[in-house]
């Protein structure tokens, strides 16, 4: 492959994949509002199903990274489609990186200025956050996911701590009654989870740089499980502390947070948990980042990733403006469309690629025989 | 915002021009350039005050018109 | 890399120097103002409300150069509005410092407003980015803003005090403490009713101050009826939330007290096919006799069998009528409903919304079981 001859170099270790898949899982915990407020007290049951709805994708994702050894996204979806079509996947690819990698910075911004920045206009929260990571992925993949471990270590560390810190706020009855939401809510939610934190096409673009291909399938799946653990923790957490109004909070994981305190001195602990939160959205926004550049760089045959990557981060800043006009719109929109917009991305473009290539392996088999 | 938005972008000219110079490919250049420019024009259009379309929008309402969201 | 380490730790500095300021949001303390207690009252006359904000006065300390230090640490700001942030940009008039929020310990509300219904005062509260979601509620006997203007000996800021008089209650466990979050959930469920700890004025003494005694009973956001401290102490047994206090009972002439060590009280419905609910309420209390008085010519362990018993039936006096007292009012207090919803969601679907005339039926059953563990230092006081 003559294109993207600087991403070929940099080299993950199978340890980092995983614990960069853990940061990204993780940082859902900032946008539990997102599905509380769809199935109340049964979201619980909708993560863990929509856990169970993720993994037949992430092993067609194994499959393709199996196949297509040292490959990512793009270059897949040309061998796989021929260059006409595998071109136009590739380009809606590209939007759906750069979609999400705008969303995430929006979603960022929202939050630090709702929890405790509420006068500093965003923008000047954007522009170093996006500067930081613009740093990060000119430095390459490595760079990137080098702290993923120590983060992702602090993140179960202090999910432990802030759960015995509210512990004495704990309320099981909170979870009661049981599936009394309507199906038609719980498939909605199923959905929402399926696609926005379970949605893993981005590793496509980010497995190929792993040392030991070999590993890959246990660092995913790994990685997987534990973030998709915590999660549910979190999810369960705010559910039991804060009752019916998680329903209507719009920082759920904050407000519980806020509630902490065992004596007189650990009280209001809320900052450090925006502290963790933000350094969690930092890798998220680093690895969509990278893979957009990637992609776009790829799509387009350039000798390398580089030159565009500050163009790229203006266009993601610009765009998390456009993107939402209000945060009411951003809530309404992600309930409702994204998840089955998303789901053509996640799951169906992936889908159907399994299939030509099950396909065109089942044709080459007869053709060696004969 | 139109001056923070030209500040950034030659800014951002002169950051990127270490990579551009070890490129030394012609087409590499054009589509810098391309994409600088357009991107330009498109913040310069937001810093200015007008209200830029935004695709998610238009996909909802395309989505809702055919029945397929929740 | 020695050079590496310079420019590292020169870029933490400054990161840290200009980041954790808080950027627009940075806020020196002596341009705020700490609001350490709210209350909210109806105007009087026209709509709308009227709010006390009770502010600490912070700032200078006197090294002692000062013989005389000024009495009262505090301020109170009233006005009148219709919605609760105008009132307070309304005081932007008045106030240099800018009110904090962040450490406001309580909110409370008039009779009369608590009897319109406080949900519009508290959705201000839940919105707002500076206000928590665990500071106290409070019911006053007659206005909010006659107990923030009650001023009190132990405090320099009399809602420190209120605030630090709620924390303790659990000494004898006649009150009860309800932060917005509980009240929110329980207002928002169908099957429960939230209550409210009552806070009066007590003016038999020269200067008034302030007690907390009994709660108030909310049918959703609107208060109904208030309860004594003996049905308040009925309403904790049955709701496993007893801490310390003491039951004082009398035997022939004579009256003991005894200091409760440990309470528990489990309440369970029961519900049959024709939902007919029963409830049983079982307590269990082992006590400690800390004063006996008039009972020497009773054998030692006779006198405690004596007590056992007396003490069984103040207790379940205490819990039946309050549960009676809840039922007057028609207010579920303890969450009845919310457990039948629990287990029989479908049955209580059917049964939700003539819920408050079958809660008036409920004959619930209570089961008192007291242990009189330890006489204290002595036996019997002989003559």
């Amino acid at each position: 492959m003559k294109v993207g001859s600087s991403v070929n170099h940099d080299k993950i270790t199978a340890s980092q994949f995983m614990f960069a898949i853990v940061c990204y899982v993780e940082s859902f915990a900032l946008l539990t509002a997102f599905s509380l407020t769809v199935t109340h007290q049964d979201t619980w049951i909708a993560f863990l199903l929509g856990m169970v709805g993720a993994l037949p994708m992430i092993f067609i994702n194994l499959y393709l990274i199996k196949q297509y050894p040292n490959q990512n996204l793009i270059q897949i979806n040309r061998v796989v489609y021929g260059k006409p079509v595998g071109s136009l996947i590739s380009v809606l690819y590209c939007w759906y990186f750069l979609t999400l990698c705008s969303l995430n910075l929006r979603d960022t911004g929202d939050f630090l200025r709702m929890s405790v920045m509420s006068e500093t206009p965003s923008i000047f929260i954007k522009i170093p956050f996006l500067v930081l990571c613009s740093y990060a992925v000119l430095k390459g993949l490595k760079i990137i996911v080098r702290y993923s471990t120590v983060f992702a270590y602090i993140g179960f560390f202090a999910l432990i701590l802030t759960t015995i810190l509210v512990s004495r706020r704990m309320n099981y009855h909170n979870l009661f009654p049981v599936l009394t939401t309507s199906p038609v809510k719980l498939l909605q939610c199923i959905n929402m989870v399926m696609t926005i934190p379970f949605g893993t096409s981005i590793f496509l673009m980010i497995a190929p740089a792993v040392q030991d291909q070999k590993k890959v399938k246990k660092s995913f799946l790994t990685g997987f499980f534990v973030g998709a653990l915590v999660i549910l923790i979190v999810v369960i957490r705010d559910i039991v502390v804060l009752g019916k109004i998680s329903e209507e909070l719009v920082l759920p994981s904050y407000e519980t947070m806020c509630l902490s305190g065992v004596t007189e001195t650990f009280q209001r602990l809320d900052i450090l948990y925006v502290i963790l939160l933000v350094i969690l959205e930092y890798f998220k926004i680093s690895l969509l980042f990278y893979a957009t550049s990637v992609a776009i760089s790829q799509l387009l045959s350039l000798k390398s990733y580089k030159p565009l990557v500050l163009v790229i981060g203006a266009l993601i800043l610009v765009y998390s403006f456009i993107i939402f006009p209000s945060s009411i719109v951003h809530l309404a929109v992600t309930q409702t469309t994204i998840p089955v917009l998303w789901l053509l991305f996640e799951y169906i473009f992936p889908f159907v690629t399994f299939l030509c290539t099950k396909l065109r392996a089942r044709k080459e088999v007869p053709a060696i025989k004969s | 915002m139109i001056a923070l938005v030209i500040v950034s972008f030659c800014l951002i000219l002169i950051f990127s021009l270490p990579y551009l110079l070890t490129d030394k490919s012609k087409y590499d250049r054009t589509v810098f350039f391309i994409f600088y420019f357009s991107i330009f024009v498109i913040c310069l259009l937001e810093g200015g005050g007008v209200n830029l379309p935004s695709p998610i929008l238009g996909l909802d309402e395309l989505l809702k018109w055919l029945h397929l969201s929740y | 890399m020695k050079h590496r380490r310079t420019v590292a730790v020169v870029a933490i500095s400054l990161a840290i120097c200009l980041t954790f300021t808080g950027c627009w949001d940075g806020r020196e303390l002596n341009t705020i103002s700490l609001v350490a207690g709210v209350g909210v009252d109806a105007a009087k006359g026209k709509s709308g409300i009227t709010m006390t904000v009770q502010v600490g006065k912070t700032g200078q300390t006197n090294n002692g150069k000062e013989k005389e230090s000024p009495t009262s640490k505090y301020l109170n700001y009233q006005k009148s509005g219709d919605t609760e942030l105008g009132i307070i940009r309304e005081l932007t008039h008045e106030t240099s410092r800018r009110l904090f929020f962040g450490h406001n310990q309580f909110i409370i509300f008039g009779k009369q407003e608590a009897e319109k219904g406080i949900k519009p005062q508290l959705d201000f509260f839940l919105r707002d980015q500076e206000t928590r979601l665990d500071v106290w509620l409070l019911t006053s006997d007659t206005t909010a803003g006659e107990i923030l203007n009650t001023e009190s000996d132990l405090s320099p800021i009399p809602a420190m005090d209120l605030a630090q008089l709620i924390a303790n209650q659990k000494a004898n466990s006649e009150s009860v403490e309800t932060d917005i979050l509980d009240f929110t959930s329980k207002m928002e469920s169908e099957g429960t009713s939230p209550v409210i700890g009552l806070v009066k004025i007590d003016r038999t003494t020269k200067k008034p101050k302030f007690l907390l005694s009994g709660m108030a009973a909310f049918k959703q956001d609107k208060m109904v009826g208030e309860m004594s401290e003996p049905e308040t102490r009925g309403y904790l047994w049955t709701m496993n939330k007893i801490h310390s206090g003491t039951v004082d009972v009398k035997v022939g002439n004579s009256g003991s007290s005894l200091e409760i060590l440990e309470g528990s009280g489990k309440i369970s419905p029961k519900l049959d096919k024709n939902n007919h609910v029963s409830v049983s309420i079982k307590i269990t209390a082992k006590l400690g006799i800390r004063e006996m008085t008039d009972l020497e010519n009773v054998a030692f362990p006779k006198a405690g069998m004596l007590l056992q018993t007396a003490c069984e039936e103040t207790i379940q006096k205490r819990v039946q009528a309050c549960f009676q007292k809840s039922q007057v009012y028609g207010t579920d207090i303890y969450g009845i409903g919310k457990m039948i919803d629990e287990k029989n969601p479908k049955q209580w679907d059917s049964m939700k919304n003539n819920w408050e005339q079958i809660y008036k039926k409920i004959k619930p059953s209570i089961t008192v079981q007291v242990q009189v563990s330890d006489p204290g230092q002595i036996n019997q006081f002989k003559k």
